[in-house]
């Protein structure tokens, strides 16, 4: 779906490059996590992925096409969509339903068209009852999901998303964290930055940078097996991750346990009675 | 080998529109040999009670002896012995790299050995040692204090109150603002500087360093003690009665919601020690 071939990429032509000779492949249907200190170059390289900024050294080729080539942007843009930290800054319209029309509208689709897609990404993203509300009312958490609902409705086969939870609180980063595994459920890709541990459990892949360059690649259990992330990469395991990597790996609870004290507890209780 | 602190109230701007009562009937005991924490919401007295334990705030009434030494009451201050606490108790503010004002480490590291009367010929031993408790070499003392990065500068500061070997280190707040890397690293360093001997007081909202490390904790709620026990003790005290602005970690409090119901599980906050006790548990059940 996405190919990188030694990306190189500098803001100024003095000083440390914010990426340094980043390969990799994102397979369709996959979803990757992209974790990172501050500084370690993670937006930047989630900028390449649909051509908002394009490799100063190597490639980045999107479903195939070269980010480089102007005429591939139209393409690329349409086909994988960048979801921001704060969604007030992506939400263009006053009411719910007419944000989520405004990509499909500029397409030229017809009418009935629309009506089907935004009905459609509504549902999907849990904001039916909110069609006709303003923007204003919603909560951070129901914004996000306002903003991944814009880019669903352009058709969009890729999310890339960065940050996307940083600016909510510990229950809209549970909605979002829910939407992104029912998408990924319906076969969407997608790539999620991100320097919360928690959030990385659902991904297939996890991608660690460090100083604009990839430094450890593999599964959420292999990355949470590792002693030294925090003197390593400046990132924090939550414990409570820990805790339920380990609670799993055992066979004591289910891997759709959620890393909180209520989600263990209650798996714990559970599975503890049926003996 | 104690600090002793009884009965202690202090009010700021006493007898003044202004009037605060910011520590209420306090009462603990500090032995030098534990790492003893204050926990508490923004606010609730544990800063003033910490700036008490090296006379930088005296008592209104009350009082606060330091291995025997009494902090007195301000009106008293000419018969109180400075030298002796401030050399026994050393204070590290919250942000110390405020404190830094020298131009190179060097003179940051010997300023107050010279205040001591330390012979100069002792005090270039003494500022390497301090660099070397805190991770630093010798190359950092021509360099210009300002010129470090946070970390660092951080690490020179807490330095700088480890060349006169205190023999309790009072820190408030030491680990706000550091990334995971330097929070790791001074924590580390405390373990360090604890096994070796100095008494440590951790003033800190961060309940997973309190709970993981201290003897004894003291829960400060608007200038009152609200709890003083052990950590075991006051972590099921908390999850019995919430003291607001104290969230309790999250695997400690897994730990309590199964002993809740009627599971065992040991208090802790470390994951590991907890997921190992829980597979045990299960293995021995079956």
């Amino acid at each position: 779906m996405i190919s990188l071939r030694g990306v190189g990429y500098s803001y100024s032509d003095t000083g440390r490059p914010a990426l340094e000779n980043v390969s990799f492949e994102v397979r369709q249907g996959e979803w990757i996590a992209l974790v990172g200190s501050n500084g370690s170059g993670k937006s930047t390289l989630a900028k390449h992925l649909n051509a908002l900024l394009v490799p100063m050294q190597g490639a980045c080729f999107i479903l195939g096409l070269d980010s480089r080539e102007e005429e591939n942007l139209w393409k690329i843009r349409s086909s994988v969509s960048m979801v921001f930290q704060n969604p007030e800054n992506q939400i263009v319209s006053t009411v719910v339903e007419d944000d989520v029309a405004f990509g499909p509208e500029n397409l030229g689709l017809p009418a009935a068209e629309i009506r089907r897609r935004v009905d459609g990404v509504l549902k999907v993203c849990g904001l039916t009852e909110k069609a006709g509300k303003a923007v204003y009312t919603l909560s951070g958490g129901q914004k996000q999901r306002l903003a991944i609902a814009g880019a669903l409705a352009m058709g969009t086969q890729c999310l890339v998303l960065d940050e996307p939870t940083a600016m909510l609180d510990p229950e809209g980063r549970q909605e979002v964290a829910a939407l992104l595994r029912d998408l990924h459920g319906s076969g969407i890709t997608i790539v999620q930055v991100t320097h919360r541990l928690e959030e990385v459990i659902d991904a297939d892949r996890v991608l660690v940078l460090d100083q604009g360059r990839l430094d450890w690649e593999g599964t959420p259990p292999q990355l949470f097996r590792l002693k030294d992330i925090g003197a390593r990469w400046g990132l924090e395991v939550p414990p409570i991750v820990i805790l339920r990597e380990r609670l799993v790996a055992a066979g004591l609870i289910t891997k759709e346990t959620p890393p909180t004290a209520e989600g263990i507890g209650t798996a714990l209780c559970l599975s503890s009675s049926k003996i | 080998m104690s600090i002793v602190v009884e009965n202690l109230s202090h009010i700021y701007h006493e007898n003044t529109a202004l009037q605060t009562a910011a520590l209420e009937g306090v009462s603990l005991s500090i032995e030098r040999a534990r790492w003893t924490s204050f926990i508490g919401h923004t606010g609730s007295g544990k800063s003033t009670l910490a700036q008490h334990l090296n006379a930088i705030l005296r008592p209104t009434s009350g009082s606060v002896t330091v291995d025997g030494t009494a902090v007195l009451p301000e009106k008293k201050r000419d018969k109180m012995d400075f030298r002796e606490i401030r050399r026994k108790v050393g204070l590290i503010f919250q942000y110390p790299e405020q404190q830094l004002f020298e131009e190179t480490v060097r003179d940051e590291l010997a300023f107050a050995p010279r205040n001591w009367g330390v012979p100069e010929s002792r005090i270039g031993e003494l500022a390497s040692k301090a660099l070397r408790a805190v991770e630093l070499d010798d190359s950092y003392l021509e360099r210009n204090p300002f010129a470090l990065s946070g970390g660092e500068k951080r690490r020179v500061a807490i330095a700088s109150v480890l060349t006169c070997a205190p023999d309790y280190l009072v820190l408030d707040e030491p680990t706000a603002g550091l990334d995971e890397r330097g929070r790791e690293a001074l924590l580390k360093l405390l373990d360090r500087v604890h096994r070796e001997g100095t008494g440590i007081v951790l003033v800190t909202h961060d309940l997973e360093i309190a709970f993981s490390r201290s003897d004894r904790i003291l829960v400060l709620d608007r200038g009152r003690c609200a709890g003083l026990g052990t950590s075991d003790e006051i972590a099921a005290q908390l999850y019995r009665q919430p003291v607001s602005g104290l969230v309790l970690p999250e695997v400690m409090l897994t730990a309590l919601k199964l002993r809740e119901r009627g599971l065992r599980a040991p208090l802790t906050c470390d994951a590991e020690k907890l997921a190992q006790a829980l597979i045990r548990e299960r293995r021995r059940s079956r």
